[in-house]
Protein backbone atom coordinates (compact mmCIF):
# COMPACT_ATOMS: atom_id res chain seq x y z
CA UNK A 1 0.00 0.00 0.00
CA UNK A 2 1.50 3.31 -1.02
CA UNK A 3 1.77 6.12 1.49
CA UNK A 4 0.15 9.48 1.13
CA UNK A 5 2.30 12.62 1.13
CA UNK A 6 1.19 13.30 4.69
CA UNK A 7 2.18 9.79 5.76
CA UNK A 8 5.62 10.14 4.14
CA UNK A 9 6.04 13.39 6.04
CA UNK A 10 4.98 11.75 9.29
CA UNK A 11 7.45 8.92 8.79
CA UNK A 12 10.32 11.23 7.86
CA UNK A 13 9.65 13.48 10.84
CA UNK A 14 9.48 10.49 13.16
CA UNK A 15 12.82 9.16 11.97
CA UNK A 16 14.50 12.56 12.28
CA UNK A 17 13.08 13.11 15.76
CA UNK A 18 13.92 9.62 16.98
CA UNK A 19 16.57 9.73 19.69
CA UNK A 20 17.26 6.00 19.89
CA UNK A 21 21.02 5.74 19.36
CA UNK A 22 20.71 3.04 16.71
CA UNK A 23 18.32 5.19 14.68
CA UNK A 24 20.43 8.31 15.09
CA UNK A 25 23.53 6.43 13.96
CA UNK A 26 21.83 4.89 10.94
CA UNK A 27 20.28 8.18 9.91
CA UNK A 28 23.62 9.98 10.12
CA UNK A 29 25.07 7.80 7.36
CA UNK A 30 21.76 7.17 5.58
CA UNK A 31 21.89 3.47 6.24
CA UNK A 32 18.32 2.97 5.08
CA UNK A 33 18.63 -0.81 5.31
CA UNK A 34 19.33 -0.48 9.04
CA UNK A 35 16.56 2.10 9.46
CA UNK A 36 14.08 -0.27 7.81
CA UNK A 37 15.23 -3.07 10.07
CA UNK A 38 14.83 -0.90 13.17
CA UNK A 39 11.39 0.31 12.14
CA UNK A 40 10.30 -3.28 11.52
CA UNK A 41 11.14 -4.38 15.07
CA UNK A 42 8.27 -5.05 17.44
CA UNK A 43 7.28 -2.43 19.98
CA UNK A 44 5.14 -2.94 23.07
CA UNK A 45 2.14 -1.37 21.33
CA UNK A 46 -0.64 -3.89 20.71
CA UNK A 47 -2.81 -3.77 17.62
CA UNK A 48 -5.58 -5.89 16.21
CA UNK A 49 -4.54 -8.18 13.39
CA UNK A 50 -6.32 -7.66 10.12
CA UNK A 51 -6.16 -11.25 8.94
CA UNK A 52 -6.31 -14.54 10.82
CA UNK A 53 -6.47 -17.60 8.62
CA UNK A 54 -8.75 -20.60 9.21
CA UNK A 55 -5.70 -22.70 10.01
CA UNK A 56 -4.78 -20.23 12.72
CA UNK A 57 -8.21 -19.88 14.34
CA UNK A 58 -8.95 -23.59 14.05
CA UNK A 59 -6.26 -24.18 16.63
CA UNK A 60 -7.98 -21.74 18.99
CA UNK A 61 -11.26 -23.64 19.02
CA UNK A 62 -12.44 -25.74 21.94
CA UNK A 63 -14.67 -28.25 20.21
CA UNK A 64 -16.72 -29.10 23.25
CA UNK A 65 -17.73 -25.43 23.37
CA UNK A 66 -18.61 -25.51 19.70
CA UNK A 67 -20.73 -28.55 20.34
CA UNK A 68 -22.84 -26.65 22.86
CA UNK A 69 -23.56 -23.59 20.67
CA UNK A 70 -27.22 -23.01 20.07
CA UNK A 71 -28.41 -22.63 16.47
CA UNK A 72 -28.26 -18.82 16.49
CA UNK A 73 -24.78 -18.64 17.92
CA UNK A 74 -23.55 -21.31 15.53
CA UNK A 75 -24.97 -19.31 12.64
CA UNK A 76 -23.14 -16.19 13.80
CA UNK A 77 -19.88 -18.13 13.86
CA UNK A 78 -20.56 -19.58 10.41
CA UNK A 79 -21.31 -16.18 8.97
CA UNK A 80 -18.34 -14.49 10.62
CA UNK A 81 -16.00 -17.13 9.25
CA UNK A 82 -17.86 -17.75 6.00
CA UNK A 83 -18.31 -21.37 7.06
CA UNK A 84 -14.80 -21.70 8.37
CA UNK A 85 -13.19 -20.67 5.09
CA UNK A 86 -12.67 -16.94 5.47
CA UNK A 87 -9.97 -14.99 7.22
CA UNK A 88 -10.98 -13.06 10.33
CA UNK A 89 -10.28 -9.33 10.48
CA UNK A 90 -9.85 -8.71 14.17
CA UNK A 91 -9.51 -4.97 13.59
CA UNK A 92 -13.16 -4.92 12.55
CA UNK A 93 -15.19 -4.26 15.70
CA UNK A 94 -18.18 -6.04 14.18
CA UNK A 95 -16.13 -9.19 13.68
CA UNK A 96 -15.02 -9.05 17.29
CA UNK A 97 -18.63 -8.53 18.30
CA UNK A 98 -19.58 -11.61 16.29
CA UNK A 99 -16.98 -13.67 18.11
CA UNK A 100 -18.23 -12.34 21.43
CA UNK A 101 -21.85 -13.04 20.51
CA UNK A 102 -21.10 -16.56 19.29
CA UNK A 103 -18.99 -17.59 22.25
CA UNK A 104 -20.13 -16.38 25.63
CA UNK A 105 -18.04 -14.61 28.21
CA UNK A 106 -15.92 -17.08 30.13
CA UNK A 107 -15.52 -19.51 27.26
CA UNK A 108 -11.99 -20.53 26.37
CA UNK A 109 -12.69 -20.25 22.65
CA UNK A 110 -13.71 -16.61 22.97
CA UNK A 111 -10.59 -15.80 24.99
CA UNK A 112 -8.38 -17.75 22.56
CA UNK A 113 -9.82 -16.03 19.50
CA UNK A 114 -9.49 -12.56 20.96
CA UNK A 115 -5.95 -13.30 22.07
CA UNK A 116 -5.15 -14.62 18.60
CA UNK A 117 -6.41 -11.36 17.15
CA UNK A 118 -3.73 -9.28 18.85
CA UNK A 119 -0.13 -8.68 17.93
CA UNK A 120 2.67 -6.33 18.76
CA UNK A 121 2.98 -3.57 16.21
CA UNK A 122 6.29 -2.80 14.58
CA UNK A 123 7.59 0.70 15.14
CA UNK A 124 6.54 1.58 11.58
CA UNK A 125 3.02 0.33 12.30
CA UNK A 126 2.90 2.10 15.65
CA UNK A 127 3.81 5.45 14.07
CA UNK A 128 0.55 5.40 12.17
CA UNK A 129 -1.66 3.30 14.49
CA UNK A 130 -4.57 4.73 16.38
CA UNK A 131 -5.97 3.75 19.76
CA UNK A 132 -4.65 2.84 23.18
CA UNK A 133 -2.31 0.04 22.21
CA UNK A 134 -2.43 -1.91 25.43
CA UNK A 135 -2.94 -5.65 25.53
CA UNK A 136 -6.41 -5.07 26.98
CA UNK A 137 -7.27 -2.41 24.41
CA UNK A 138 -5.24 -2.87 21.24
CA UNK A 139 -4.97 -0.10 18.70
CA UNK A 140 -5.85 -0.21 15.03
CA UNK A 141 -3.29 -0.22 12.25
CA UNK A 142 -3.59 2.43 9.55
CA UNK A 143 -0.56 1.10 7.67
CA UNK A 144 0.86 -2.39 7.91
CA UNK A 145 4.49 -3.34 7.74
CA UNK A 146 7.02 -4.27 6.81
CA UNK A 147 8.44 -0.94 5.76
CA UNK A 148 10.92 -1.21 2.89
CA UNK A 149 14.21 0.60 2.37
CA UNK A 150 12.58 2.28 -0.59
CA UNK A 151 9.85 3.83 1.55
CA UNK A 152 12.42 4.94 4.11
CA UNK A 153 14.58 6.43 1.36
CA UNK A 154 11.72 8.22 -0.34
CA UNK A 155 10.54 9.67 2.96
CA UNK A 156 13.97 11.01 3.87
CA UNK A 157 14.83 12.21 0.37
CA UNK A 158 11.63 13.98 -0.46
CA UNK A 159 9.85 14.97 2.74
CA UNK B 1 35.10 -7.89 -55.24
CA UNK B 2 35.50 -10.29 -52.38
CA UNK B 3 32.63 -10.51 -49.95
CA UNK B 4 33.41 -9.64 -46.33
CA UNK B 5 33.58 -12.75 -44.24
CA UNK B 6 33.96 -11.47 -40.66
CA UNK B 7 32.60 -8.69 -38.48
CA UNK B 8 34.37 -7.95 -35.24
CA UNK B 9 33.83 -5.55 -32.37
CA UNK B 10 36.37 -2.80 -32.08
CA UNK B 11 36.50 -0.77 -28.91
CA UNK B 12 36.08 2.92 -29.56
CA UNK B 13 37.03 5.93 -27.48
CA UNK B 14 35.55 5.59 -24.02
CA UNK B 15 33.25 8.10 -22.43
CA UNK B 16 33.79 8.23 -18.68
CA UNK B 17 31.35 9.96 -16.39
CA UNK B 18 32.82 11.07 -13.08
CA UNK B 19 33.10 14.08 -10.80
CA UNK B 20 35.54 16.72 -11.95
CA UNK B 21 36.48 17.83 -8.45
CA UNK B 22 37.03 14.40 -6.93
CA UNK B 23 37.80 11.80 -9.54
CA UNK B 24 41.25 10.39 -8.98
CA UNK B 25 40.98 6.63 -8.76
CA UNK B 26 43.71 4.17 -7.97
CA UNK B 27 44.89 2.17 -10.94
CA UNK B 28 42.92 -0.88 -9.87
CA UNK B 29 39.64 1.06 -9.99
CA UNK B 30 40.30 3.32 -12.93
CA UNK B 31 37.70 2.83 -15.65
CA UNK B 32 39.29 5.52 -17.76
CA UNK B 33 39.99 9.21 -18.14
CA UNK B 34 37.04 11.37 -17.18
CA UNK B 35 35.25 13.00 -20.11
CA UNK B 36 31.86 14.07 -18.76
CA UNK B 37 30.32 15.14 -15.49
CA UNK B 38 28.34 13.27 -12.87
CA UNK B 39 28.76 13.66 -9.13
CA UNK B 40 27.72 10.51 -7.30
CA UNK B 41 28.88 11.75 -3.88
CA UNK B 42 26.64 10.51 -1.06
CA UNK B 43 23.86 9.53 -3.44
CA UNK B 44 21.22 8.36 -0.98
CA UNK B 45 19.18 5.21 -1.14
CA UNK B 46 16.04 5.73 -3.23
CA UNK B 47 17.58 8.84 -4.79
CA UNK B 48 18.78 9.33 -8.34
CA UNK B 49 21.44 11.42 -10.05
CA UNK B 50 21.58 12.60 -13.65
CA UNK B 51 24.72 13.39 -15.63
CA UNK B 52 25.51 16.32 -17.81
CA UNK B 53 24.40 15.74 -21.39
CA UNK B 54 26.83 13.58 -23.33
CA UNK B 55 27.64 13.93 -27.02
CA UNK B 56 28.15 10.51 -28.57
CA UNK B 57 29.38 12.10 -31.79
CA UNK B 58 28.00 12.68 -35.26
CA UNK B 59 28.99 9.12 -36.11
CA UNK B 60 28.30 6.92 -33.15
CA UNK B 61 28.69 3.24 -32.52
CA UNK B 62 25.82 0.80 -32.88
CA UNK B 63 26.13 -0.17 -29.27
CA UNK B 64 27.75 0.85 -26.03
CA UNK B 65 28.82 -1.14 -23.00
CA UNK B 66 28.35 0.35 -19.56
CA UNK B 67 30.38 -0.51 -16.50
CA UNK B 68 30.53 1.33 -13.21
CA UNK B 69 32.76 1.68 -10.19
CA UNK B 70 30.80 2.45 -7.04
CA UNK B 71 31.70 2.78 -3.39
CA UNK B 72 29.23 2.50 -0.55
CA UNK B 73 29.32 4.13 2.87
CA UNK B 74 27.96 0.93 4.43
CA UNK B 75 28.01 -2.51 2.81
CA UNK B 76 24.80 -3.11 0.89
CA UNK B 77 23.14 -6.50 0.83
CA UNK B 78 24.21 -8.98 -1.81
CA UNK B 79 22.22 -8.60 -5.00
CA UNK B 80 20.58 -5.27 -4.29
CA UNK B 81 20.89 -2.93 -7.23
CA UNK B 82 21.78 0.50 -8.50
CA UNK B 83 19.84 0.98 -11.71
CA UNK B 84 21.07 2.79 -14.81
CA UNK B 85 18.98 4.57 -17.43
CA UNK B 86 19.79 6.52 -20.57
CA UNK B 87 17.87 9.67 -21.46
CA UNK B 88 18.33 10.10 -25.22
CA UNK B 89 18.11 13.53 -26.80
CA UNK B 90 18.45 14.94 -30.29
CA UNK B 91 19.58 18.31 -28.97
CA UNK B 92 22.99 19.43 -27.79
CA UNK B 93 21.36 21.99 -25.52
CA UNK B 94 21.20 20.76 -21.96
CA UNK B 95 17.58 21.56 -21.23
CA UNK B 96 16.11 20.75 -24.62
CA UNK B 97 14.30 17.60 -25.75
CA UNK B 98 14.96 15.41 -22.77
CA UNK B 99 12.64 12.60 -21.69
CA UNK B 100 11.45 11.91 -18.16
CA UNK B 101 12.11 15.35 -16.75
CA UNK B 102 15.87 15.05 -17.23
CA UNK B 103 17.64 18.42 -17.11
CA UNK B 104 20.76 17.68 -19.14
CA UNK B 105 22.93 18.94 -16.30
CA UNK B 106 24.67 17.13 -13.45
CA UNK B 107 22.09 17.29 -10.67
CA UNK B 108 19.76 15.31 -8.48
CA UNK B 109 17.11 13.56 -10.54
CA UNK B 110 13.62 13.62 -9.06
CA UNK B 111 11.54 12.76 -12.10
CA UNK B 112 9.00 14.96 -13.78
CA UNK B 113 7.06 17.63 -11.94
CA UNK B 114 3.98 15.47 -11.60
CA UNK B 115 5.49 12.04 -11.14
CA UNK B 116 7.91 10.12 -8.96
CA UNK B 117 11.31 8.79 -9.96
CA UNK B 118 9.86 5.31 -10.40
CA UNK B 119 7.19 6.61 -12.72
CA UNK B 120 9.46 8.97 -14.64
CA UNK B 121 12.26 6.55 -15.44
CA UNK B 122 9.77 4.60 -17.52
CA UNK B 123 10.26 7.31 -20.14
CA UNK B 124 14.00 6.56 -20.23
CA UNK B 125 15.95 3.71 -21.77
CA UNK B 126 16.83 1.10 -19.18
CA UNK B 127 20.44 0.01 -19.57
CA UNK B 128 20.83 -2.43 -16.73
CA UNK B 129 21.45 -2.84 -13.04
CA UNK B 130 24.63 -2.81 -11.03
CA UNK B 131 24.30 -5.82 -8.76
CA UNK B 132 25.95 -5.07 -5.44
CA UNK B 133 28.08 -7.18 -3.19
CA UNK B 134 28.40 -6.96 0.57
CA UNK B 135 31.39 -4.59 0.52
CA UNK B 136 31.70 -1.18 2.12
CA UNK B 137 34.20 1.59 1.67
CA UNK B 138 37.13 1.42 1.16
CA UNK B 139 36.31 -1.42 -1.20
CA UNK B 140 35.30 -0.18 -4.63
CA UNK B 141 32.80 -2.35 -6.42
CA UNK B 142 33.17 -2.61 -10.17
CA UNK B 143 30.41 -4.30 -12.12
CA UNK B 144 28.98 -4.74 -15.55
CA UNK B 145 25.75 -2.78 -15.94
CA UNK B 146 24.59 -3.56 -19.46
CA UNK B 147 24.79 -2.71 -23.13
CA UNK B 148 22.53 -0.38 -25.01
CA UNK B 149 22.01 1.06 -28.47
CA UNK B 150 21.31 4.81 -28.22
CA UNK B 151 18.94 6.09 -30.87
CA UNK B 152 19.99 9.73 -30.62
CA UNK B 153 23.30 11.54 -30.73
CA UNK B 154 23.04 13.03 -27.25
CA UNK B 155 21.91 11.73 -23.91
CA UNK B 156 22.24 11.76 -20.15
CA UNK B 157 22.90 8.96 -17.73
CA UNK B 158 20.52 8.53 -14.80
CA UNK B 159 21.75 6.53 -11.82
CA UNK B 160 19.04 5.33 -9.45
CA UNK B 161 20.29 4.01 -6.11
CA UNK B 162 18.08 1.20 -4.86
CA UNK B 163 20.78 -0.47 -2.80
CA UNK B 164 19.44 0.49 0.63
CA UNK B 165 22.68 2.34 1.39
CA UNK B 166 24.06 5.71 0.44
CA UNK B 167 27.09 5.94 -1.80
CA UNK B 168 30.36 7.04 -0.27
CA UNK B 169 30.93 10.62 0.86
CA UNK B 170 33.48 11.32 -1.86
CA UNK B 171 33.53 10.47 -5.54
CA UNK B 172 37.25 9.84 -5.84
CA UNK B 173 36.79 6.26 -7.01
CA UNK B 174 33.34 6.39 -8.57
CA UNK B 175 32.80 6.49 -12.31
CA UNK B 176 30.74 5.13 -15.16
CA UNK B 177 32.37 4.03 -18.39
CA UNK B 178 30.46 4.03 -21.67
CA UNK B 179 32.46 2.09 -24.19
CA UNK B 180 31.57 2.28 -27.91
CA UNK B 181 31.32 -1.08 -29.58
CA UNK B 182 32.19 -0.37 -33.20
CA UNK B 183 31.47 -3.17 -35.65
CA UNK B 184 34.28 -3.54 -38.14
CA UNK B 185 33.86 -5.67 -41.22
CA UNK B 186 36.98 -7.58 -42.15
CA UNK B 187 37.47 -8.70 -45.68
Amino acid sequence: MSLTNAQYTTLANHIRANIEPEVVAALAIRNDTELAKLYNLDTDFYVWKTSITPDEYRSAMVWTEVDTLNAGNARIWEWVTNYFTGNLDASDANVRQGIADAFGAGTTTRANLLELGKKLASLYEEVFATGTGTEATPGTMVLQGPVTTKIIGKALNEY
Amino acid sequence: MALPDTAVVQVGTQIVLADTTDYSPTAANNLGTRTDQIDLTSLANAAARQSAKVDLGASRAFGYNVMAALEFAVAPGDGVTVDFYWAPSNSATAGTNNPGGVSGSDAAYTGTTGSTIDESVLQLQYIGSFSCTNDATTAVQIAQVGTFAPQERYGSMVVYNNAGQALHSDAVEMSISITPLDYVVID
